[in-house]
């Protein structure tokens, strides 16, 4: 349960009941803090990790209240008070683990001034430079996100504020933006706790392009072109090639003839995804849904990371009725909606994008090289010396958080304790403790490089080192990482001078690979899911590990 | 308006009402419901939420304002606001007023 604290200087009664009435994950409790306490709420932080703050601009600042009333401001004094506000938020992050922050919308129909409302003192512009002032104070402050209040307001047909909400409730928003609100704080808290959908899978018929390119052949199909429909289905390949851009994969599944489908994306001239774009592919004739459970499975990532699009209802319905972890959204039947639909969904929330984010394409495609290079090779051991894997250990520092972070959250297979921590917990939890460290894992081979893939973390309790976390992201698997970080973390014992490493092992439905790894990894199971080492002896660096500490 | 109509508008705002609530708390959508008064189903926010969804509708169903919050049945016996089915009466009478 996932405890929130709304801070406002209105009535967020009905925003945070939409809040706690989502049963989706992660459910939510809600407590608001005492209408019109917005700087007295900030400076007294509740217990609860989550902090939502949704003020109004008159709220925040007085200076701008007094704009709307006439009277003329002085900007950079309003501008300060935009700064104060910031400052408070700041630290009010201190003591929460995720403060997300609405940006400033206007809270009343008010033409303004009119055709002077962008003018140096217009309200327009002035709200606009309290935002950009905002958004400025808040960069890089720890677990803080701004959330666009602006998106909210187009929810819903009909006026997104209301003056006798406003005179009735004290909150100056319909219940439509309230709702939006709430969906978009939900999928900030997804995006936070590493919840987010990392996969598309897309059809080729009528989704990708249009037409049936085993009946039309490639050169017929609607696809670019001085036509609006072709052109919508660019448009909706730009928007899944976007997703690709900062982490978000991209597979087909397509009732097909394999090779008239690859000979499509490789040759149509108007394709803007081609097969270097794709994670992987299953064109076949099989049922939909096997394909998707197959080609998860192969990508190494669970259902409820993937979201499945389809043109065709009956499809859509199979699917999310074999595969109900699988995200189907309802799918317009204009082609022109297609890129809209997609790039209005919320389920890939990102808290950061990293290096390894923007190359994770490239990844997947040196995976098939890679796998494909196996067959050449007699054994396991001569096909990994084959790969030059190199593994580069480093302390976590201001530079690898991040992706450390993202892989806390988001990895599942291979984890021994599946701890969720933000930026804030972990820091702190290295901070607290006694001999606690936290190492990264960046991996390469002669294929290309994998990133930080890797991270392993412990304590000192008494004379034993302890593991408090172990993990590996899936494209690493199987390549010798997995003892080399026992070997890490051995060494480190016997360099502190203690006696045992342990591991506490807590199964989940996902970490079944991680357990049979350290079922097999030399270490004692003395009792179930507890594994010890005795540190007087070393653990054997892996030979196909050539470099690394 | 008919009375059909104006039933169908509460059920409208009930169904804005729900979305505050959770699933297992979801008002049903019946004539009888005991909305306000006492042993009424809505607190005082979701009663103002629900009048306001309803004026809303009225509004651009047809074409004119009417003032639900102005009456003072917010006590005991809930007057207008006691059900659904007294909620469409009261709509019909504003609207006839």
């Amino acid at each position: 349960m996932t405890e929130i604290q709304l801070v406002s200087d209105f009535n967020t009664d009905v925003f945070g009941r939409y809040l706690a009435a989502d049963q989706t994950t992660p459910v939510c409790t809600v407590a608001k803090a005492p209408f019109g306490q917005l700087f007295q709420a900030l400076q007294s932080p509740s217990s609860a990790g989550v902090g939502v703050v949704w003020a109004r601009p008159e709220g925040v600042s007085p200076r701008y209240a007094g704009l709307l009333d006439g009277e003329a401001a002085d900007l950079d004094a309003l501008l300060a008070e935009t700064e104060a506000f910031a400052q408070l938020i700041r630290r009010f992050a201190d003591s929460k683990t995720l403060v997300l922050v609405a940006t400033l919308v206007p809270s009343r129909n008010d033409r303004g001034l009119g055709m002077l409302d962008w003018s140096p003192m217009g309200p327009a512009y002035v709200l606009a430079r309290m935002n950009a002032r905002l958004a400025e104070a808040l960069a890089g402050a720890r677990g803080v996100h701004l959330l666009d209040a602006g998106r909210w307001l187009e929810a819903g047909h009909g006026s997104p504020r209301s003056a006798k909400h406003w005179f009735a409730l004290k909150c100056p928003f319909t219940e439509p933006v309230c709702q939006a609100a709430a969906r978009d704080v939900k999928a900030a808290l997804r995006g936070a706790l590493g919840q987010s959908r990392k996969l598309v899978v897309v059809d080729l018929d009528d989704t990708m392009w249009g037409g049936v390119v085993g009946e039309v052949g490639w050169r017929k199909l609607r696809l670019g072109g001085h036509d609006h429909v072709g052109e919508a289905f660019v448009d909706f390949q730009k928007a899944l090639k976007a997703l690709t851009r900062r982490g978000i994969q991209v597979a087909l599944v397509s009732k097909n003839d394999e090779a008239v489908a690859l000979d499509a994306i490789d040759n149509h001239p108007a394709m803007v995804l081609r097969r270097g774009d794709l994670a992987g592919w299953r064109i076949n004739w099989t049922d939909k849904a096997r394909n998707v459970a197959d080609l998860v499975a192969e990508l190494n990532l669970g259902l409820s990371s993937v979201v499945f699009i389809d043109d065709n209802p009956a499809e859509r319905g199979r699917v999310a009725e074999a595969l109900p972890e699988v995200l189907v959204p309802d799918w317009p039947k204009d082609p022109t909606l297609y890129g809209d639909a997609l790039r209005r969904l919320d389920c890939f929330e990102q808290a950061a994008i990293t290096a390894e984010d923007r190359n994770r394409t490239g990844m997947y495609v040196v995976e098939r090289q890679r796998k494909d290079s196996v067959a050449a090779f007699t054994s396991l051991e001569d096909w990994l010396a084959s790969l030059e894997i190199r593994v580069e250990a480093a302390p976590l520092d201001e530079v690898n958080l991040k992706r450390a972070v993202q892989l806390l959250n988001k990895t599942n297979q291979l984890n021994l304790r599946t701890r969720r921590l933000t930026e804030t917990e972990l820091l702190a939890w290295v901070a607290e403790g006694e001999g606690r460290q936290v190492m990264t894992l960046g991996v390469a081979d002669r294929f290309g490089d994998l990133g930080l893939t890797g991270l392993i973390s412990w304590e000192r309790r008494g004379d034993d080192l302890e593991i408090a976390d172990y993990l590996l992201s899936c494209r690493a698997m199987g390549r010798q990482v997995e003892p080399y970080m026992l070997h890490l973390a051995v060494e480190a014992a016997r360099a502190a001078g203690a006696k045992r490493v342990l591991a506490r092992a807590i199964p989940t439905e996902r970490n079944h690979p991680c357990l049979e790894f350290w079922r097999q990894s030399g270490f004692a199971e003395s009792e179930p899911n507890l594994f010890t080492w005795d540190a007087a002896r070393p653990y054997a660096k892996p030979a196909a590990i050539q470099s690394g500490p | 308006m008919d009375r059909a109509t104006a039933l169908d508008i509460v059920y409208q705002a009930i169904d804005v009402v729900n979305g505050l609530r959770s699933e297992t708390e979801q008002l049903a959508k019946t004539p009888d419901l005991l909305l306000a008064g006492e042993g009424g189903a809505l607190d005082s926010l979701a009663l103002v939420t629900l009048i306001l969804a309803v004026e809303s509708r009225v509004s651009t169903l047809a074409g004119a304002e009417i003032g639900l919050l102005d009456d003072s049945d917010f006590g005991e016996d809930a007057g207008g606001l006691r059900s659904p089915a007294a909620l469409a009466d009261l709509i019909l009478e504003r609207l006839a007023a």
